[in-house]
């Protein structure tokens, strides 16, 4: 069938009221560009027998780094990005014999998918830039060789952070280091990244030392703020590429809502709508949000085809080989329909395909456009859908398309600031080379502030050349860059482990009573030992699932920044948050079936939040008029906290919440007021919360629009109720949200 | 009122930032890099793993907490001795000991025999070939002079071990028969003992963190000469590190066990850190390989601890396993009691006086046929 139209074909199959949305996105030609001086006659000769054009993107990537400034570049996938950052590394490395570059992707796999990808360049533009992958997988034996003349090198921050302790074994490679490509950047946000900001500058200083100065070139999805993430990240400007000169084909994206419909779940209907593409012949990819996901939309959809070896399922965890072959018939067309999780995201070359039906909102529009994006040949039409499921932002996308593809991506943030991973890299740091006063400059204003408790401690030591590191252990194993932290709990059952989780989450899930569910079964746990920090587990049958009830205390301290909009003041500054966890109830459908105590001391861990009060009159109103006060003021918080992602990427369980009808905090003029906290769950601050109350207004308007136009009568999970509420989504009054949102709103707005 | 302000915030921020050290400090303690091993768990232990038996592990913190309460409030001085020596880059605080030797001296005139009668330092001799030589009563490589086919190769090997330069002849026995054979200590019998300097390292950890403790033996006059280099502060290694690497200078033979894969390349990023352009002599004789080779089939391990109780018959009591070294020396910094220090000097110096012995075995076993 024809694609032109496909909006109506799926009209006529689906009720009506599920189409929320149809938009018809035109094609665009290519737009090419020439460079001011060519590359080097290797290049060119390769370029033109391959019949290349540098796309407009393309050439200011190359003039850029030509003249060694940072870049970053967020056009979309396939727009040629690789090509784009790797010509200017192979002028330069065929222009200077000792140049090397290094390449940092956020997985191995990439890396692995990648290193095929610059050795087929390098040897067809006759060039042996001799690139290399260097990770926890590299053999022993073939380290030294790599360091002795690898000129690419390609490996991720995991292992940069082991490889610069021994940065004099890297003399030769980081003395000659022109260029880091950072790919796939995006994903460097909050606490992640944060740790890989420092890494940069860690091996920024570290490069210096040996006298090499690479310019960065990060490659994002399409973000807000381009250059101000790329700066946190670095800590250096760069020059922004973002229109993207690669011809686009004519696309349709459907938004899909089953909510609207009744009844029918997303995977139900990602899977109808999945198998009737493939029965229309199109080659049609479908994204899930999890493996389980795809494995039930694979099986269903396999007993529906009219030949099921027609359609695969592909996820991580699968083995290698299996993995290539439904690439492979991906892109020679053998397969007709694949359902996928996000692990055929990212790089991996399958070809373009003829539609692509996202069940679910992946969290982020750029996640959103990456998928959607795998549809779409030169010059062909395509089609993509996104199945919503009943969460709040896909609930407001259904609603508010024009947001989605009128308004500029989400701002991505990080905390480059942030104590607890800065003192940690500090200490990597001064185990590298001492630390001097010019490497302030790197790490920022709390670098002096931090010496001083470090070396009270014992773990460095101030000399008359720089605080050397002095600790018993080593620096970089007390740094996990992955977020993790030591202080974890093992779940046992009969002497056999069944999982570790950390504090929190083993206070929210594996206390006594808690319903365990399992890859293997479910288990109900019998006791937690805070001391050896172990829970024990006994495998149960039952039919009902646990959740904590947790209350939550916020103790500001330092206030770092106020802001006044009209009105309102919101200040943003450290909290130390306690969490009680005085019981837990059991449910059942849902429903809550019972409430059991527990015995937990509380929890507290200190980072960064934003709050903001107002009058008590506000709430003196709402009374009159017959709201709850309190629900309401609850409703508020969770609205804001869930329409977050609308605006900052980043995930629901990124940020806390707390409300109150009578702040306390003495010294605060805002004491004895209401007032709404939003914080960072991760300790020492994700940056979420600071760029949330440097764009409160916006935010509070969205959460506003995001209640008041949901259509349920009391609150539903599309608005205020959340799976993460430690009050077990009580109280709750939904008019009585809209009224604060509005009073506050109102109060901002009043000069 | 404004500075009043100013000041609490600073305050609260440095409390802030205080805990985060803390917590940091916490995690740092937890990281060991050694794993305890039960007793009886011998074969577990395997070969310069990093491992420390359980009763080792109880007998160390028992004393540390004895050290603590028996020299709290007494002077490092006093509890230590030393005196502080200049250097190029401030000197540092060296304590000063001897012991009796015995051991025998060396003899180059034998060892030099010795290597002449190797036909496997001819390139291209392998095993069968050198057997067969024997047969036809080729018995030193001067007699391959007149061998039509080995006589280049006889010639060059010839001038190598003749060469009289001792670290050259050593790197050559090393390359042509590997680091353990016994060749590679012989060559070092050629050089005078003067300048045979026995080196051990006490340090934070396995990489990356200062050196605490340079240990250096040397005989003189039929003693053994022992000076440790202690880092009285942390801070001051850089000053250390260069006395110890002038005092090392080029020319000597530095002694090590286990040195070829930790000492050296540890004093080598060491001086690198401080962007010190110091070499660590080239002349090196790691004494593990040898020992390993020689005895490796009868031993659970080959600490140099294990060697000393098997091999040279000598029990060190309430002694401090290696990997305990940077506990020790954290107590001290953190309390600024000496005790901790006691156990470090004495493990280093045991382990300096063990390599003197160890030579001294070697010279009887190298030697005989
Ligand atoms: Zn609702
Ligand atoms: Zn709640």
């Amino acid at each position: 069938m024809q694609i032109e139209g496909i909006g109506d074909h799926i009209a006529e199959r689906v009720p009506a009221r599920c189409i929320a949305h149809v938009e018809s996105i035109p094609g665009e030609p290519a737009r090419f560009a020439g460079l001011h001086v060519l590359l080097p006659d290797l290049l060119e000769g390769w370029l033109a027998r391959e019949g290349i054009q540098l796309y407009t993107h393309q050439a200011e990537t190359i003039e850029a780094v030509r003249a060694k400034r940072d870049v970053v570049i967020t056009t979309p996938t396939a727009s040629g990005k690789t090509l784009a950052f790797t010509l200017p590394v192979l002028e330069i490395l065929a222009d200077e014999p000792e140049a090397t570059a290094l390449y940092l992707y956020p997985s191995k796999a990439l890396a692995n998918d990648q290193l095929q990808v610059l050795q087929s360049l390098g040897a067809a533009a006759g060039l042996d830039p001799r690139p290399a992958i260097y990770d926890g997988d590299t053999p022993a034996a073939r380290r030294p060789g790599i360091r002795a003349t690898a000129r690419i090198l390609l490996s991720n921050p995991y292992e940069l952070h082991q490889i610069l302790p021994w940065h004099a074994k890297w003399h030769r490679f980081l003395s000659g280091l022109r260029v880091v490509v950072v790919d796939e950047a995006h994903r460097y946000r909050s606490v992640f990244g944060a740790h890989i900001a420092l890494l940069l500058r860690r091996l920024l200083r570290v490069c210096r030392h040996h006298g090499g100065d690479p310019v960065f070139v990060l490659s994002t999805a399409t973000l807000a703020n381009p250059r101000e993430f790329a700066r946190l990240l670095t800590g250096r400007p760069a020059v922004l590429v973002e229109e993207s000169g690669a011809p686009q084909s004519p696309r349709e994206f459907v938004f899909y809502n089953p909510v609207a419909g009744g009844g029918q779940s997303t995977l139900t209907e990602a899977k109808r709508l999945f198998v009737d593409c493939v029965g229309q012949g199109l080659q049609t990819l479908c994204f899930t949000s999890s493996r389980k996901a795809a494995e039930m939309i694979g099986a269903w959809a396999r007993e529906e085809v009219a030949d099921p070896s027609l359609v695969a399922t592909y996820r991580a965890g699968y083995l290698a080989g299996e993995r290539r072959e439904i690439e492979q018939g991906l892109r020679e067309g053998r397969l007709r329909g694949v359902v996928s999780t996000n692990a055929l995201e990212l790089g991996i070359d399958v070809g373009g395909l003829d539609a692509v039906v996202i069940a679910g909102y992946p969290g982020s529009i750029s996640a959103t456009w990456q998928r959607a994006g795998r549809a779409g040949r030169t010059g062909r039409p395509s089609l993509a859908v996104l199945v919503a499921n009943e969460g709040p932002l896909d609930q407001y996308y259904m609603r508010h398309p024009d947001a989605f593809f009128g308004r500029p991506h989400e701002r991505a943030c990080l905390d480059p600031e942030n104590p607890e991973v800065l003192a940690g890299h500090l200490l990597c740091a001064a185990a590298e080379l001492p630390l001097t006063l010019s490497d302030r400059v790197l790490f920022g204003k709390r670098f002096d502030a931090l010496l001083e408790p470090l070396a009270r401690h014992h773990l460095l030591r101030g000399t008359p050349y720089g605080h050397v590191y002095c600790g018993p252990g080593r620096a970089v194993s007390a740094v996990d860059l992955a977020g993790g932290t030591d202080d974890r709990f093992t779940v046992v059952t009969d002497g056999r482990l069944l999982e570790t989780l950390d504090r929190t989450h083993a206070y929210r899930e594996a206390h006594p009573g808690a319903i365990l569910l399992h890859q293997h079964g479910t288990y109900r746990i019998t006791s937690i030992d805070l001391e050896t920090r172990e829970c024990t587990a006994e495998p149960a049958e039952v039919d009902y699932l646990t959740a904590p009830l947790f209350s939550t205390a916020i103790i500001p301290g330092t206030v770092d920044l106020e802001a006044r909009l009209g009105s309102l003041i919101v200040r943003t500054g450290e909290v130390t948050v306690l969490q009680d966890y005085p019981a837990f109830c059991t449910r059942r459908y849902g429903e809550t079936i019972g409430v059991h105590p527990l015995d937990l001391p509380p929890l507290s861990f200190e980072t960064v939040g934003c709050w903001w009060t107002f009058p008590a009159g506000v709430l003196e109103a709402l009374r009159l008029s017959g709201h709850d006060p309190a629900g309401a003021l609850h409703g508020a918080e969770h609205a804001v906290i869930a329409c977050l992602p609308l605006h900052l990427l980043c995930e629901p369980g990124d940020t806390g919440g707390f409300s109150t009808i009578s702040l306390s905090m003495a010294g605060d003029p805002g004491d004895g007021c209401p007032a709404i906290c939003i914080y960072d769950a991760a300790a020492g601050g994700t940056g979420i919360a600071r760029e949330a109350s440097e764009h409160l207004i916006t935010i509070l308007s969205t959460a506003r629009t995001l209640v008041a136009d949901c259509p349920c009568e009391d609150g539903c999970p599309s608005c205020i109720y959340s799976p993460r509420c430690g009050n077990d989504n009580q109280p709750l009054d939904k008019d009585g949200s809209v009224a604060v949102l509005d009073a506050v709103l109102g109060i901002a707005s009043t000069p | 009122m404004r500075g009043g302000i100013e000041r609490l915030f600073e305050l609260m921020q440095s409390t802030l930032l205080e805990r985060v050290a803390g917590r940091l400090r916490e995690t740092i303690d937890r990281n060991r890099e050694y794993t305890i091993v039960g007793n009886d768990n011998l074969y577990r232990a395997g070969f310069i793993d990093h491992h420390v038996f359980s009763s080792e592990h109880n007998r160390a913190r028992a004393l540390l907490a004895d050290l603590l309460a028996a020299y709290d409030g007494v002077h490092i001085e006093e509890a230590v001795g030393g005196a502080w020596r200049d250097g190029p880059l401030g000197g540092s605080w060296v304590v000063s000991s001897s012991e009796s030797a015995l051991t025998p001296e060396p003899r180059p005139d034998a060892a030099l025999r010795r290597l002449h009668r190797d036909l496997r330092l001819v390139h291209g001799i392998g095993p069968a070939t050198e057997c067969r030589l024997l047969r036809l009563g080729y018995a030193a490589i001067d007699d391959l002079v007149w061998n039509r086919r080995y006589s280049p190769a006889a010639r060059r090997a010839l001038a190598a071990i003749d060469c009289g330069d001792p670290a050259h002849v050593s790197r050559f026995c090393a390359a042509r028969r590997g680091r353990s054979h016994p060749d590679v200590f012989l060559a070092t019998e050629l050089l005078d003992e003067e300048e045979h300097v026995y080196l051990d390292l006490e340090t934070l950890g396995l990489f990356s963190r200062p050196v605490v403790l340079f240990g250096l033996a040397r005989i003189r006059g039929g003693l053994i000469r022992i000076e440790q280099h202690l880092l009285r502060d942390p801070g001051h290694e850089r000053g250390t590190l260069a006395t110890v690497l002038d005092e090392l200078g080029t020319g000597s033979l530095l002694i090590t066990f286990n040195g070829r894969s930790f000492d050296v390349p540890f004093l080598a990023e060491r001086a690198a850190y401080y962007g010190l352009g110091l070499d660590v002599p080239a002349h090196h004789l790691d004494l593990l390989p040898i020992a390993r080779r020689l005895w490796r089939d009868g031993l659970p391990d080959c600490r140099l601890s294990t060697l000393e109780t098997r091999i040279l018959g000598v029990t060190r009591d309430d002694d401090l396993p290696s990997a305990m070294v940077p506990e020790f020396y954290t107590a001290y910094c953190r309390t600024g009691n000496p005790g901790p220090l006691l156990p470090i000097l004495a493990h280093n110096r045991s382990d300096l006086v063990s390599m003197v012995r160890l030579v001294a075995l070697l010279r009887g076993v190298c030697h005989a046929d």
